[in-house]
């Protein structure tokens, strides 16, 4: 039997119990055979089952009212919590708006991610009109670009920017949706293709993290001088990085060119 | 179209809180009430549900979901992790089915009222047996078992329906071509 013969049997037994779960039908042990062949198989949690499940529930009944008490008891604790969030950096809410999506102002998360430089020399040139900021601002020498996600499991719900400015050689990149990393195993790491480079060996623009919560806000330090930057690419490596990636795990693309 | 509340409350507007409640309340207790029967395990549920609410609100994405949607995926996860850890189910209690429809005085929830009906139609959309088994599953709470004797039917064939008619639903809303389980017997 070939290999995708046998791979087969795992993967209808991994939809089945991703269906299951989805239904709330999983014992604990049939949960665990669940973790275990995600695992196995790599394959990550799949939540358009879970989104379908969810959605046809608000065909049942939907209408009986909260107690009182529990309302009040909910809101009181809510305000507290969303207060105590929204004072501890970096906790800045993605985009919102429905159809094409607006741009954001930058300036917020420029500051969140500690880029004095960066704030200083660009935020007269980066303040926005409230819904629009400039692709390729005056300048030229600063781009900003919008992720685009691949088919890779971590970037399913992924949307961000990347801002650098080559002249002084400093960005930073924004990711929300971005699956949580867990450093032991696994890193993301940032390449930047340059023109004037083999892009065989794209500038390596360092490692990082994506942890639980949100928003990940990452200043970027380019480990060489990037002259006409291309492409920017995040990758899933090994912790620490590497020095030349096998491009195994490409989660997120922005192209200079392409916008 | 109602006004998003979740990247309000992810942005920390506290006001939002209370418009949250206001909308998605109802929805969050009557799931909480479908799985759990009982009212004091039910407001446990729905005050570890709020919590997850809040921590997760940054994570809503309009382009893949609604909100209703995505606040009911929230609660149903959270719903299904204490059955889990219980091992057990209670007792079914079945929720007041003419409850189904939203109150016309609530404006907080024409959005809501509106994916209800959608969700309705689609699951009318399903071969019988399929939309006999989800109701049961979905909106009534009950397990394979529960099913099983309810409709006299085997498990395996509860579960069989089960799925089939999930993948049927997720296919029609991803619009994939050859979606099973559209035509009415």
């Amino acid at each position: 039997m070939n290999r995708d013969g046998d791979a087969t049997p795992t993967l209808d037994r991994l939809e089945s119990l991703t269906i299951d779960d989805a239904l709330g039908l999983l014992d604990e042990t049939e949960h665990e055979q669940l973790v275990d062949l995600r695992r196995r198989t790599g394959m990550r949690s799949d939540e358009s089952y879970e989104l379908t499940a969810a959605f046809a529930s608000l065909a049942g009944p939907i209408d009986e009212e909260m107690p009182a008490h529990l309302r009040e008891k909910i809101v009181g604790e809510g305000r507290r919590q969303v207060r105590a969030r929204s004072a501890s950096p970096g906790s800045v809410a993605p985009r919102s708006a429905r159809g094409p999506r607006p741009r954001r102002q930058l300036w917020p998360w420029i500051a969140v991610a500690s880029l004095a430089v960066a704030v200083v020399g660009w935020w007269p040139r980066l303040q926005p009109s409230p819904t629009t900021v400039p692709a390729d601002p005056t300048g030229a020498s600063v781009v900003e670009r919008e992720w685009t996600p691949t088919d890779d499991p971590a970037a399913r719900g992924l949307n961000g920017e990347v801002l650098w400015d080559n002249a002084t050689q400093t960005g930073t990149m924004r990711f929300v949706g971005l699956e949580p990393n867990d450093p032991s195993e696994s890193q993301y790491q940032l390449w930047i293709f340059d023109a004037t480079r083999d892009e065989r060996h794209p500038v390596d623009g360092g490692v990082f993290d994506v942890a639980e919560g949100g928003e990940t806000v990452v200043p970027i330090h380019a480990a060489v001088e990037v002259r006409e930057p291309t492409l920017f690419a995040v990758t899933v490596e090994p912790p620490g990085g590497v020095v030349v990636s096998d491009r195994s795990r490409v989660v997120a693309v922005a192209s200079v060119d392409g916008g | 179209m109602d006004e998003l509340i979740l990247p309000r409350i992810a942005r920390g507007e506290e006001r939002a809180v209370q418009q949250c409640l206001e909308r998605y309340g109802s929805l969050v207790w009557s799931l909480a009430r479908r799985q759990m029967g009982g009212s004091e395990e039910a407001e446990d549920a729905v005050q570890e549900i709020f919590v997850e609410i809040w921590k997760h609100a940054a994570r809503f994405d309009p382009e893949r979901a609604s909100e209703s949607t995505f606040v009911a995926m929230i609660a149903r996860r959270r719903l299904i992790d204490r059955m889990r850890s219980r091992q057990r189910r209670p007792d079914h209690v079945p929720l007041d089915k003419a409850s189904s429809n939203l109150g016309d005085d609530s404006a907080e929830r024409t959005q809501m009222r509106a994916e209800a009906d959608q969700a309705r139609r689609a699951m009318a959309d399903l071969r019988p047996a399929q939309r006999e088994v989800l109701e049961l599953v979905l909106h009534e709470g009950l397990s394979h078992s529960q099913v099983s004797d309810t409709l006299d039917m085997p498990i395996g064939t509860v579960k069989t329906h089960a799925r089939r008619g999930l993948k049927a639903l997720r296919a029609k809303l991803l619009d994939e071509p050859g979606a099973e389980g559209r035509a009415r017997s």
